[in-house]
């Protein structure tokens, strides 16, 4: 049997005489990566950004620093817990920057209950987070804020939730994206209710802050760059 | 209204070295979707390649100091990322499970679900070396040269590694459909 010389392997390669190589680039792409893998990644890269900026210890040199949430079989699902640590963007904006961690089972547990023990002490069952997924407008926001306020705020958000989500239906993800807001904002409120929601068409978090008596909403990406300014707000909103 | 960042990838590495907190969420805004989709197709199992995607980027994160600009930003990430897959596939057994992720179908014959389905179990046995060079080169589109810098390897070799798993992939699945793969 002759060895294929430099010349054939080139041939044989620009040829492809199998068909085999105009099979494989004609397999379809598997698509856009899941947006629950996204926002855990995004997550991850914001505890490491955050941790740097801090000068803490890298949040993902303990593994526990991803939000691990495993697209998974049943069975496979059935062995695991959805597994969130995240750095909390917030916590830069309220004087810490914190591991957080917390396990929502994959039961009907409510996990924005679940996940109040990640934020820091004095936001411990200060946070709530809903899904309406209504769109906010610039010119009703207090309205509808108000209407969120009196719906539900005391809402939860299940674990399947949280897994369709990913981090930002946590309290603590939502935090992180809500600290665009300010500092100021977000010291030692009474509450904090976060909506998923959109904001003229775009998707969106919408906050409302309740501190002595009053409440005031915002409207932020969801992009959650740090360096991102609010939509809207602050509005004063009447209950 | 999320605005793009006119940026290209050199700059923005450059600018998240210097600290820019947000350049380094920029790449991978960009890049995301290309690197799930080279870890699937080099883990073979979604839930490998989503732990083995988000290494992949902390990875980079951390070492960007060290990426030299010789070449592009894809073909580093590539390069971490599938570096990545590999050693979330050494702590595992291999098994010869077919992916469970459900592929985009863009209506074309060779993407029937039978031959599709097939092409991912005899990648799954064909060897490493050789379905990596066919994933980055045929399946990811990458230059040879691309594909050399990203598995550390001369372009001869990618070219040979090409060559021989096309051969024994176009051998397995002859077996199943005669030549009715083609």
């Amino acid at each position: 049997m002759n060895t294929p010389t430099p010349r054939d392997v080139d041939r044989e390669f620009e040829e492809d005489p199998t068909g085999i190589g105009a099979l494989l680039r004609a397999q379809p792409d598997p698509g856009p990566m899941p947006a629950a893998l996204a926002d855990r990644i995004t997550a991850s890269l914001r505890a490491e950004r955050d941790a740097a900026a801090s000068g803490v210890a890298s949040l993902s040199e303990h593994r526990s620093a991803a939000i691990h949430h495993r697209d998974s079989t049943p069975q496979r699902r059935s062995n695991r817990t959805l597994r969130v640590v995240g750095g909390l963007g917030a916590a830069a904006a309220i004087g810490a920057v914190a591991v957080l961690g917390y396990q929502a089972s994959q039961s009907s547990t409510p996990a924005t209950n679940a996940g109040q023990s990640s934020l820091p002490a004095d936001l411990q069952g200060k946070v709530f987070v809903q899904n309406t997924g209504a769109n906010y407008t610039r010119t009703s926001l207090g309205t509808q804020a108000a209407a969120l306020l009196k719906s539900n705020s005391s809402g939860t958000l299940d674990a399947d939730k949280v897994k369709q989500l990913g981090s930002i239906a946590t309290p603590a993800g939502a935090m992180s994206c809500a600290s665009s807001i300010g500092a100021d904002m977000l010291n030692k409120p009474d509450k904090v209710t976060i909506d998923i929601a959109k904001f003229e068409n775009q998707p969106a978090l919408v906050i409302v802050v309740d501190r002595d008596g009053k409440s005031t909403a915002w409207a932020v990406s969801r992009d959650c760059k740090s360096s991102q300014k609010p939509l809207a707000g602050p509005t004063s909103v009447t209950t | 209204m999320t605005q793009v960042d006119p940026r290209d990838d050199r700059a923005l590495m450059a600018a998240h070295v210097a600290g820019d907190p947000d350049a380094f969420g920029e790449l991978f805004r960009r890049h995301k979707d290309r690197m799930w989709a080279v870890a699937l197709r080099t883990c073979n199992d979604p839930e490998l390649a989503a732990d083995a995607v988000q290494d992949g980027f902390i990875s980079a994160f951390r070492r960007a100091a060290s990426y030299r600009g010789d070449a592009q930003v894809t073909t580093w990430l590539h390069r971490i990322v599938v570096n990545a897959c590999l050693d979330r596939l050494r702590r595992v057994r291999p098994t010869s499970e077919l992916p469970e992720y459900d592929l985009a179908d863009r209506h074309d014959h060779h993407a029937s679900t039978v031959v599709r389905l097939d092409v991912q179990e005899a990648l799954s046995k064909i060897p490493k070396a050789q379905r990596l060079a066919l994933t980055l080169v045929d399946m990811e589109g990458l230059s040879v040269a691309e594909a050399a810098t990203t598995l550390e390897v001369a372009e001869g070799t990618i070219k040979s590694r090409c060559a021989r798993g096309r051969a024994a992939l176009a051998e397995l699945l002859r077996d199943k459909h005669g030549e009715g793969y083609r």
